[in-house]
């Protein structure tokens, strides 16, 4: 196998910083915090890394994430580790990578996806997020309501509120609106923005954009890079960022992948 | 926050520190070695570094205040197969020898922390 393991952090920061939009996950999960709970596979050429592959296991479902600007090359990578790679995991790939997998694993699909990243700074400094609070701890069961009610199978790890980037808006005393982060290093000034939502009886009201942009304020005193997913058939929310100052820099696809027999 | 339950005599710190320790400890086998292992040894350090993950990140979110009786009754000898596992991987050099130990504890760290569901 040409397969390496990948212990060195810089090594993989060197690379991943080619393109910090594209690999802005990876580049946060570098971060102390959830580096543990990571490993790297790469592959080399003339000594030179040209392909990584990252296995998170943050998660109850580890998440394998093999994305890159030329698909065949982390296609061919994913296929040499194989044998190295969990019976079933969450994955995040580049367009037709999943192809690798065809012959030997169940593919659930679960749609394409954008990258996209925040690259006119100029818009979220425009809204007033003032509505907006700060979401802690204490928050949690509010937090856990409206994400159950309004968008089960979310993504939220409640140890992630701790970074105090979760903004959430009240309306009557409910809490409505909420958008927080997946990945956040404010050593590699990095954050990936995550588990956004508004609940259904609240939508069309501009909450959804608020809290984004006041989590966005929040997110650019400390970082450099913001970025999300959202899933390409969205068009609202894709909308909405794009009006924040958002844009698609990359595509892929997200598949529940299990081993066969 | 100390990840105890003092009233079901539960401590989920020490048992997580020492996984925690043994996860590192895992995670820092040389690479060059791990890239001479035959490909079974290397596919079970990698399952067994994710298992590990899965069962600090089960142990880190679990609800303190509604622990099954069922993992309150494993949870001593969880926290004990965690500690020997530390302790184990501290005394072992041979990558082989660390993966296989790893391997046997955590059938039995995986099995109580699927208890927390």
């Amino acid at each position: 196998m040409r397969v390496r393991q990948l212990h060195d952090k810089g090594q993989i920061e060197g690379f991943l910083w080619h393109n910090p939009e594209l690999h802005i996950y990876s580049l946060g999960d570098l971060d102390d915090f959830f580096w543990p709970y990571t490993t790297w596979y790469g592959r080399q050429e003339d000594g030179e890394l040209t392909d990584i592959v990252l296995v998170y296991a943050g998660q109850t479902a580890p998440t394998v994430v093999g994305l890159s600007e030329r698909p065949p090359g982390v296609g061919e990578l994913l296929k040499e580790m194989c044998p190295l790679l969990p019976e079933r995991f969450h994955a995040h790939l580049s367009p037709g990578v999943e192809a690798v997998f065809e012959r030997t694993h169940r593919i659930k699909p679960h749609g394409p996806h954008h990258r996209m990243a925040l690259r006119d700074r100029s818009r979220v400094g425009q809204i007033d997020g003032s509505a907006a609070a700060r979401l802690g701890r204490r928050d949690l069961g509010e937090l856990l309501r409206l994400y159950g009610e309004s968008y089960p199978g979310n993504w939220f790890d409640a140890r992630m509120l701790d970074t105090g980037q979760y903004f959430g808006l009240r309306v009557e005393n409910r809490l409505v609106s909420v958008a927080g982060v997946h990945v956040y290093s404010e050593s590699y000034r990095i954050a990936a923005i995550g588990n956004v939502v508004t609940h259904p009886g609240y939508r069309n009201k501009g909450y959804g954009k608020l809290v984004m942009a006041r989590l966005c304020q929040s997110l650019l005193e400390k970082v450099e890079h913001i970025g999300l997913n959202v899933k390409t058939d969205n068009a609202a929310a894709i909308t909405c960022y794009r009006k924040l100052g958002f844009d698609t820099v990359a595509s892929y696809a997200e598949f529940t992948i299990e081993k066969q027999g | 926050m100390a990840r105890t339950n003092d009233e079901a005599n539960v401590d989920l710190e020490t048992t997580l520190k020492h996984l925690r320790l043994a996860r590192r400890q895992l995670k820092n086998i040389d690479e060059d070695e791990l890239d001479a292992l035959p490909v079974e040894e290397q596919r079970e350090w990698a399952r067994s570094l994710q298992r590990l993950s899965v069962a600090i990140t089960k142990l880190e979110t679990a609800d303190l205040q509604n622990l099954s009786d069922e993992f309150v009754a494993q949870e001593p000898q969880l926290r004990a197969t965690a500690t020997q596992l530390d302790d184990d991987l501290g005394q072992l050099a041979d990558a082989v020898a660390m993966i296989h130990v790893a391997s046997t504890a955590l059938d039995t760290v995986t099995s109580i922390v699927t208890l927390l569901a």
